[in-house]
């Protein structure tokens, strides 16, 4: 299919990187954010870091919605998830992050109604078929994702659906990268902005990065060669002196972003005072409620969720590996007690997890560097 | 890009591939794009993040939905109010069964 298989040229990603290497100054030390888990995925699998030169340094931000879930709401769902009245539905990969009493596969395998689904309107649709039910969805992700929860909420009040309900986790993806600009812990050079989560948004809301902290962005799509040349886009402006929000992903983002997405969010959504991100702590209005208009609809008003704030267990430094701190193999418990098939930390869980993707497909790199495994 | 939106209905033809079930032996959709890392339809990536945001080509349109089939050729009704007007034959991005996005067809650069 046109628009895939040409960003996947070898040979093309390997004249790219030899235009990194002109631009590289040896003397100097880059780390760029990749914050989206899509690009970190992509960078592992792909061998992306293999063809960089050593002086550059992907750091992964906190752009995986699973991952950076505090274990609070996923004990809340939960404890939904127990009612007999209810069916639970959610994404695959919500079925395996463990909150502090287990994990929804585990509540499923004890009795409760958990399904997956692929879509919220796959949930939508297991209301209509089970009127006598209450169907939960569990809603979580990023701009990406949200519309579809939206969308599905606006089905439902149209088609006056009243057992379905939605509990509601979405984040948005600016306050986090701000929160990790204000970070004393991290020096970044450039941002990877995400692809996907910039269809809906555009990249406007980018523009604070060069405006406020100097630092250059620039949105990029999923194919390997769409990384290595945001990679080359950011070392350019670097290199130039340059500082601005580019566009490398424009066959798929408007610069604008998607308005009527935007609108059906607008209408549906509003902005939390404040949430809490895993490893980051309470940012202010980075999340996202159902608005009152659609409050017949928000599992939380319904269900009375208590909302206890978990603390990680002991051993997990997902919240270090989120912020870029440390890398997942610097943790103390990543590829040991912590696996993809037994995760202590939502890292592991989604594949799209910074630990999963280096557990998957970074081993030969830490070989490389003589790292401990 | 086609000019009009074409309803789906039982008067017009239909895709050859629509609702039919496929035979696993023949010949998917895009086969030159069998690489596994590629997010189609069926394969999932993370559904949750961004990466799961799939490349589809609208097969039939129904009301606030439509067909669409991916690179490896599965099919699925897709809602594509949020990314209206679409005509038959646009290529557009899914994530989670709702069409978020098109891609952007330059002048004089053909979708397929």
């Amino acid at each position: 299919m046109k628009y895939v298989q040409e960003f996947r040229n070898a040979e093309l990603a390997r004249a790219v990187a030899a235009k990194i290497v002109t631009l590289t100054d040896p003397s100097r030390h880059y780390k760029i954010m990749e914050v989206c888990g899509g690009h970190t995925h992509t960078i592992y699998r792909h061998g992306i870091k293999d063809l960089l030169p050593p002086q550059i340094e992907l750091v992964h931000g906190p752009g995986c919605p699973v991952c950076v879930l505090p274990m609070g709401r996923v004990d809340d769902g939960i404890a939904i998830a127990e009612r007999p009245e209810v069916i639970f539905t959610c994404f695959g990969d919500m079925m395996r992050v463990p909150g502090s009493k287990g994990t929804l596969i585990e509540i499923k395998a004890q009795g409760a109604d958990v399904r997956m689904v692929y879509s919220p309107l796959d949930a939508l649709r297991i209301a209509r078929e089970n009127p006598d039910r209450e169907v939960v969805f569990y809603a979580i992700g990023f701009e990406t994702t949200a519309p579809s929860t939206a969308l599905t909420l606006q089905r439902a009040k149209r088609e006056g659906i009243s057992n379905f309900s939605v509990f509601c986790n979405h984040v948005t993806i600016v306050p986090p990268v701000r929160a990790l600009l204000d970070s004393p812990d991290l020096r970044l050079d450039g941002f990877i902005g995400p692809g996907h989560v910039s269809t809906v948004i555009g990249c406007r809301p980018y523009q604070f990065m060069p405006k406020d902290y100097g630092k250059p962005c620039v949105v990029a799509g999923f194919e390997p060669l769409d990384l290595i040349q945001s990679i080359l886009m950011i070392m350019r402006q670097l290199a130039e002196g340059r500082c601005e929000v580019e566009n490398q992903y424009s066959r798929v983002v408007p610069w604008e972003g998607n308005l009527q997405a935007l609108k059906c969010l607008a209408e549906v959504f509003e902005l939390r005072p404040y949430f809490e991100w895993r490893g980051l702590g309470f940012i202010a209005q980075s999340a996202l409620k159902i608005s009152p208009a659609y409050a017949d609809f928000d599992a939380e008003l319904r269900y009375s969720v208590s909302g206890v704030r978990v603390a990680d267990p002991k051993a997990c430094q997902c919240g270090e590996v989120l912020k870029g701190v440390l890398k997942p193999w610097q943790c103390k418990v990543f590829g040991t007690s912590c696996t993809p098939e037994h995760p202590l930390g939502a890292l592991m869980v989604s594949s799209e997890g910074a630990c999963a993707a280096y557990f998957n497909f970074g081993r030969k790199s830490l070989e490389k560097v003589g790292a401990p495994a | 890009m086609n000019d009009q939106a074409v309803p789906l209905d039982s008067t017009r033809p239909q895709p050859a591939s629509a609702g039919k079930q496929r035979d696993p032996s023949a010949p998917r959709g895009y086969p030159e794009l069998q690489a596994p890392a590629f997010c189609t339809l069926d394969h999932d990536g993370c559904v949750v993040c961004a990466d799961a945001g799939i490349l589809v080509r609208v097969m039939a349109l129904a009301g606030d939905d439509a067909l669409c089939e991916d690179a490896s050729g599965n099919q699925a009704h897709i809602a594509v109010e949020l990314v209206t007007p679409v005509y038959l034959g646009d290529v557009l991005l899914t994530h989670g069964g709702v069409a978020i996005g098109k891609v952007i067809v330059r002048r004089g650069e053909k979708a397929s």
